[in-house]
């Protein structure tokens, strides 16, 4: 149990809420405004590999919930972060991990969240010349 | 053709009906060195996560079997291990044996079409024919064993199917033995072929940094010696209990690449062997009790051919999951394309650009 533990101290005030699902499975909840901070720490400190990340659309609030791997442990933190549901926007983290480069065109293309910062916005995996504006993985649509 | 006379930009379709789902680039080339680079994605999405809302948890078994050809049983098998973590699943030791077994025959399979497919490019076409005979080989004996060539759809919530080893397992030894003697086959030739190994020294590197910075995974991140495989790391299914390697390389170029995908073909016949001695002293259960799925969340990986394929589960009980996220290896390996490809010349472009496996229906699902 080394790993929860040093989490709760490298992150500290920045852990909103910490769960041990169980021996291999930690989520870590966190302000948006942390998360470039964390990432920063968990990537480049803690040198946890980027897995990806997952945006989801609930009732009342839209989340995504980046998930980093402790490789010799087998050991997934995954950071998970509320947006608001009517305007949701977020800084890139793809400036500190190159890896991210497109999931989050993904996640702005099926969810419609924003990513400040990311350079490119073109659609991933949609027609980029569809003038629908339709968000495939948001409820109302 | 670009303002500055010496830059072209033309496109380059890696597609073969008998490889793979094919992958679109667009080069920026200058004086026969690309400068530019840029993948073409879009083509080959189907909405699959979207598709999940509305089926039933199982149905998503043979879904994900459906995501990418060349990782259907590492897509249905990081599936089934998400739903299995949150409901809190027990699985028998014979089922995650014939789990194991058929996830390493898959790989097998891959990498000599992996193998085949850069025989193909440097028009070495003995070689070829050589590593697509024993592809079909592994897919007629996949047939005597699961029923179907390509998709096995073995696993399911909770088990397996069916005991697709009643007494098969004297085929299944054919299918190990055959593939150990023709890559020690193959790797006599490579290792004499001094044309192979100058064409494939020092093209395509993935220096370790890069591949860290891009979050690279399977062989393309142990190619270049950053050394991750889920199935040691995160022990799971018979994976516990049996004894295999994990073949690192140091250079990062296509070279290194093929050196460890040949390991692991070796690795993974001692893993079919061993599990099929240690399959006999298990119980014949084959599949446990699923319920119905509770509220909660998990996450499933495995280790396919191609790197880590990652399946994350949320549901809010009921029969159909609330969201269903899908992460196949080449989505993390395309990206780092990037940093591989510029510099080296034109007509290194195909070999460099499947070296790293370009399964587009696994990138776009």
């Amino acid at each position: 149990m080394e790993i929860p533990k040093k989490l709760k101290e490298i992150l500290g005030s920045r852990i909103n809420k910490f769960t041990l699902k169980n021996d291999k499975r930690i989520y870590i909840e966190i302000l948006a405004r942390d998360l470039r901070e964390t990432v920063s720490i968990l990537f480049n400190k803690l040198k946890l590999r980027f897995v990806t990340a997952t945006g989801t659309d609930e009732k009342d609030h839209v989340e995504i919930i980046y998930h980093f791997s402790f490789d010799k442990e087998g050991v997934l933190c995954s950071l998970r972060i509320r947006l608001d549901r009517k305007l949701p926007q977020i800084n890139t983290i793809s400036d500190i991990v190159k890896g991210s480069i497109w999931i989050e065109r993904e996640i702005y293309e099926m969810l419609e969240i924003k990513f400040i910062g990311h350079e490119k916005s073109a659609p991933l995996l949609l027609d980029a010349m569809s003038q629908s504006k339709k968000y495939p993985l948001r409820r109302n649509e | 053709m670009n303002k500055n006379k010496n830059i072209m930009e033309f496109p380059l379709e890696l597609k073969s009906t008998v490889f793979m789902s094919g992958g679109w680039f667009r080069l920026k080339v200058e004086r026969e060195k690309i400068t530019g680079f840029k993948i073409e994605t879009g083509r080959n999405h189907r909405g699959i996560e979207k598709l999940s809302e509305d089926r039933h948890f199982n149905q998503i078994a043979i879904l994900s079997a459906r995501i990418c050809s060349s990782c259907s049983v590492s897509n249905q098998f990081a599936y089934v291990r998400a739903i299995e973590e949150l409901a809190g699943i027990e699985v028998s030791s014979r089922a995650e044996y014939i789990r194991t077994i058929a996830a390493e025959i898959e790989r097998i399979r891959e990498h000599f079409t992996w193998l085949g497919l850069v025989f193909y490019h440097l028009k070495r076409r003995m070689l070829y024919v050589f590593c697509r005979k024993n592809c079909n080989f592994i897919s007629e004996i996949c047939e005597k064993i699961f029923g179907n060539r390509e998709q096995f759809d073995v696993i399911k919530i909770g088990g397996v199917r069916k005991d697709f080893l009643n007494d098969k397992e004297k085929i299944l030894k054919e299918v190990a033995e055959e593939s150990a003697k023709i890559i020690h086959q193959i790797y006599d030739i490579i290792r004499k072929d001094i044309q192979i190994k100058t064409r494939l020294k020092g093209i395509g590197v993935l220096s370790a940094k890069d591949g860290i910075d891009y979050c690279a995974v399977g062989p393309t991140a142990r190619a270049s010696g950053i050394d991750i495989d889920v199935r040691r790391d995160e022990p799971y299914s018979a994976y516990k209990f049996v004894e295999f390697e994990v073949p690192v390389g140091i250079e990062g170029d296509v070279y290194s690449r093929m050196l460890v995908r040949i390991a692991e073909i070796k690795e993974a016949v001692s893993i079919i062997e061993q599990c099929i001695c240690k399959i006999s002293s298990t119980s014949l259960e084959i599949s446990s009790d699923v319920g119905e799925i509770p509220e909660g969340e998990g996450i499933g990986r495995h280790e396919s051919s191609g790197g880590e394929v990652f399946h994350y589960i949320k549901s809010y009980g009921g029969t159909v999951p609330y969201r269903h996220k899908i992460r196949g290896a080449s989505y993390m390996n395309m990206v780092s394309n990037e940093a591989i490809i510029k510099g080296y010349s034109i007509e290194d472009a195909a070999i460099i650009l499947s070296s790293i496996d370009a399964y587009c229906g696994c990138v776009e699902r």
